[in-house]
């Protein structure tokens, strides 16, 4: 139900801070996974470019 | 060789890998309970029906989505001011999830649109520069492939984020959740 003056009933609005902080939580989850990832994958960048750069014959 | 190798796998070695599973735990049941709150606790709109219960996914995937995008913005400017890859690398992450999620709002906002409004899309200027918002930022993960040396890679992505962040002023600005710029049936 939209309540008068086309503002949110507060159950309705209720719902959607809960739902919205629910999916900032998954948001922050998986942000750091991912973050870690790209870590990960930047080491792994600078250890192949190390060897590269060390690899006999250059 | 080895010394660089070596700091680099123990740098990698020490993180701690991925969440607590109660953390996990607590936002999984956070999240269930949201959903059997929006399908069962929150009342059904007069006009719209149950349809509109897809409202408590759709805007809180569109907020959240401009939550990672603003993420993605600092860490551009944090990366331009500070030349630390650590910054470019939460812009990419942050740019990956504030594109999964409004991957969610621009297939869940047609499939709200079509019962109430009799259309599935609308080219008016919310919801035209949503859709450019997200395909700048497709084409911001594209772009990044294209580019093999980290930190030109890394200020290109960053200069970049002036121009994707220019459409947010039209993606945000008509206010109220059920403001009707979209045609009526």
């Amino acid at each position: 139900m939209i309540g008068q003056g086309g503002s949110l009933d507060s159950r309705m609005l209720n719902v959607l801070l809960l739902c919205w902080m629910a999916l900032l939580g998954v948001m922050t989850l998986l942000l750091r996974q991912r973050y870690r990832l790209e870590t990960l994958r930047h080491s792994v960048e600078e250890l192949r470019t190390e060897s590269a750069r060390n690899a006999p014959g250059e | 060789m080895a010394h660089g190798a070596a700091s680099v796998v123990a740098s990698t070695g020490q993180q701690k890998w991925g969440p607590g599973i109660i953390e996990t735990l607590g936002i999984a049941a956070l999240l269930a309970f949201a959903g059997y709150a929006a399908l069962f606790i929150a009342p059904t709109e007069r006009t719209m029906g149950v349809i509109q219960r897809i409202f408590y996914f759709h805007v809180p995937s569109a907020w959240t989505g401009f939550v990672a995008f603003f993420i993605n913005l600092a860490g551009s400017i944090a990366f331009l001011r500070a030349r630390d890859l650590k910054w470019d690398r939460l812009a990419v992450a942050s740019a990956e999830i504030g594109v999964a999620f409004f991957t969610v709002v621009l297939v869940t906002g047609p499939i709200w649109a079509r019962p109430v409004w009799g259309i599935w899309w609308t080219w008016d200027a919310r919801l035209t520069s949503s859709f450019v918002l997200w395909l700048l930022y497709v084409c911001y993960l594209l772009l990044r492939t294209l580019v093999e040396e980290t930190e030109r890679r890394a200020v290109l992505s960053a200069v970049s984020a002036s121009l994707r962040h220019s459409t947010f002023p039209w993606s945000i600005s008509p206010s109220g959740c059920f403001a009707r710029s979209i045609p009526s049936r």
